[in-house]
């Protein structure tokens, strides 16, 4: 049982988790892909498409005054829950690479130029990667990528030694979604302003888990996805500090973005709606504010407490299978709810297959960091990832079931 | 429990045949699935039109390999033709639309993949290895 908060009462909050997955209880351990969503965010779903549907900051009939009242409040709900002072900070996008993408083109493009330098790691997910290759090459610019240290943490020496004055950009993610690795952004963050440059925190995995505070961390960019938070699909957010939001260009034209338009020009709304042309994503935003009510109500100092002792008593079972590498810290105060492994003997495809006939839903695969499955010599590991509805029990399913598959492919015996 | 891995499956997983480099290769072919870095290398040598060594070079999960495996096992000793007919067919199979021109019982040992069908997902584990053939008789103008 955990000593933080009741699982069982959260347990029954969320449907799902009483569907059965060839014939057994359903495990769901692959929260890092995407988490389940508590019955509060549906019915709020429901509730809107039902009473409240209708565009937003287009019309003066009550519909869409109450559909763009909740819109908006979610908004705040947003800013409250990152301890920003301006909900106007607070931009839609449709998640966490979308918001990196924002910050590509409607800022990186114009604030980095030939002979500047971009600095992310070597745990970026390939938003956080691809997205800076792209800028550039385009640009001129150099991309300097931190290395790891052997227990995949980033390698704070050589991230001191490539935070220069060439730097106009540090993209950093929070915690890693492939080793679990959290980063001293504030640090960072730090660092980075020494010289001049900014940082982005790339927070898919941090702001679901754990409590962020954008002020108290000073970062100029925050990117996160809500389908990671108990959200639906297709909404996140990026923050930024509101003097360079100002700065900034629009990333799309369209409807909602514009202030004033003739047949051979416009002049461009004010933040946050500047960065967000055409009919938003009204529905699955209020839903987001949903969830972040529910986890504001568990509240994320629990949440983190909860994962940490799931990932303890993970690690501490895991040390009984020698033919297993796990990675990442073992300290879990610097390791989110995430345990990646891998056997030389098995390969993460068959234990998950395996896994899934039990009904334990983990993901296998490069889990979108390719570079760095390459540097620790690998193309593949097989994961677990804990969240506020995971047990004890469902992380001895885990290892029961991973031992039989070890045992399985060794001797062939069931 | 799990029906997926036939005894003759992990068999193959863990011992795959045909793993020996090749004096001569006079044909090779490659495929990886980008999804997952799964891959396979068959490299051919050829007497007398006939497929008379095969080097298979696998990397990733075991239906991956052991398909490889046992295809190896099946198109060794046949002429391109006949071991393009093969394939098809075994793709007929896993696809689940075998007609009644191509009969299973050609497929021999590599048959028993169709135990892979219970899971749709690792259905193109199991086809990797085709592709792998089809690029390296891809040049021969058969
Ligand atoms: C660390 C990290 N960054 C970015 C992303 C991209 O998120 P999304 O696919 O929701 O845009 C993910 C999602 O897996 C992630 O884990």
């Amino acid at each position: 049982m955990s000593k933080v908060f009741d699982v069982n009462k959260i347990r029954q909050d969320f449907p799902i988790l009483d569907r059965t997955i060839n014939g057994n209880n359903l495990a769901y351990l692959d929260n890092a892909s995407s988490s389940q969503k508590p019955r509060d965010v549906i019915q709020c779903l429901v509730d809107y498409y039902e009473n409240y549907n209708s565009n937003v900051h287009r019309g003066v009939h009550t519909l869409s005054m109450e559909a763009t009242d909740l819109y908006e409040s979610a908004r705040g709900k947003v800013s409250n829950f990152l301890g920003a002072t301006d909900p106007n900070t607070v931009v839609w996008t449709r998640g966490a690479t979308e918001a990196i993408n924002l910050v590509a083109f409607s800022w990186g493009f114009k604030n980095i130029g030939a002979g500047d330098a971009i600095v992310v790691s070597q745990m970026e997910h390939h938003s956080n990667l691809v997205t800076w290759q792209l800028v550039a090459t385009r640009q001129k610019a150099e991309l300097r990528v931190v290395p790891l240290t052997e227990n995949q943490t980033l390698d704070m020496e050589s991230l001191a030694d490539s935070i220069d004055e060439k730097v106009k950009l540090v993209s950093i993610c929070h915690a890693s979604n492939s080793v679990g690795s959290i980063n001293p952004v504030k640090e960072i963050a730090r660092k980075a302003h020494e010289v001049g440059a900014k940082i982005l925190i790339d927070g898919a995995q941090s702001v679901p888990h754990m409590p962020v505070n954008v002020i108290d961390l000073d970062c100029d960019f925050l990117a996160f996805s809500g389908h990671k938070m108990l959200a639906p699909m297709g909404i996140g957010v990026l923050y930024a500090k509101q003097e360079i939001l100002e700065s900034m260009e629009p990333f799309m034209r369209g409807g909602d973005m514009v202030l004033e338009v003739w047949n051979d020009k416009a002049t461009w709304n004010s933040i946050p709606n500047k960065f967000e042309a055409g009919t938003p994503n009204v529905a699955d935003a209020i839903g987001l504010g949903a969830a972040i009510d529910y986890l504001t109500e568990i509240g994320m100092d629990n949440i983190r407490a909860h994962e940490i002792e799931l990932t303890d008593y993970a690690l501490q079972k895991f040390n009984q299978f020698e033919e297993l590498d796990v990675y990442g810290p073992t300290d879990t105060s610097i390791r989110g709810g995430i345990l990646p492994f891998h056997s030389e003997y098995v390969h993460p495809h068959d234990i998950g297959t395996i896994l899934d006939q039990e009904g334990i839903a983990i993901r296998t695969g490069h889990h979108c960091t390719m570079p760095l499955m390459r540097s620790l010599g690998i193309s593949a590991t097989a994961r677990a990832s804990f969240y506020i509805y995971n047990t004890f029990d469902e992380i001895d399913r885990l290892v029961d079931a991973i031992e039989h598959t070890l045992r399985y492919f060794s001797t062939g015996k069931k | 429990m799990h029906e997926l891995y036939h005894k003759e499956i992990l068999k193959h997983a863990k011992t795959p045949e045909f793993t020996s480099q090749l004096k001569t290769i006079d044909s090779s072919g490659y495929a990886i699935n980008q999804f997952c870095g799964d891959e396979v290398r068959v490299n051919l040598s050829f007497r007398d039109g006939i497929i008379n060594d095969i080097h298979i070079d696998s990397k990733g999960c075991s239906i991956n390999i052991a398909s490889s495996s046992l295809m190896a096992v099946e198109i060794k000793d046949l002429d391109p033709n006949k071991g393009t007919l093969l394939i098809d067919t075994y793709k007929s199979l896993m696809n689940s639309k075998i007609p009644d021109h191509q009969p299973k019982r050609i497929l021999g040992s590599l048959a028993v993949m169709e135990s892979v069908k219970e899971f749709p997902i690792r259905i193109k584990c199991a086809l990797l290895c085709t592709q792998a053939f089809e690029d390296a008789v891809s040049g021969l103008h058969i």
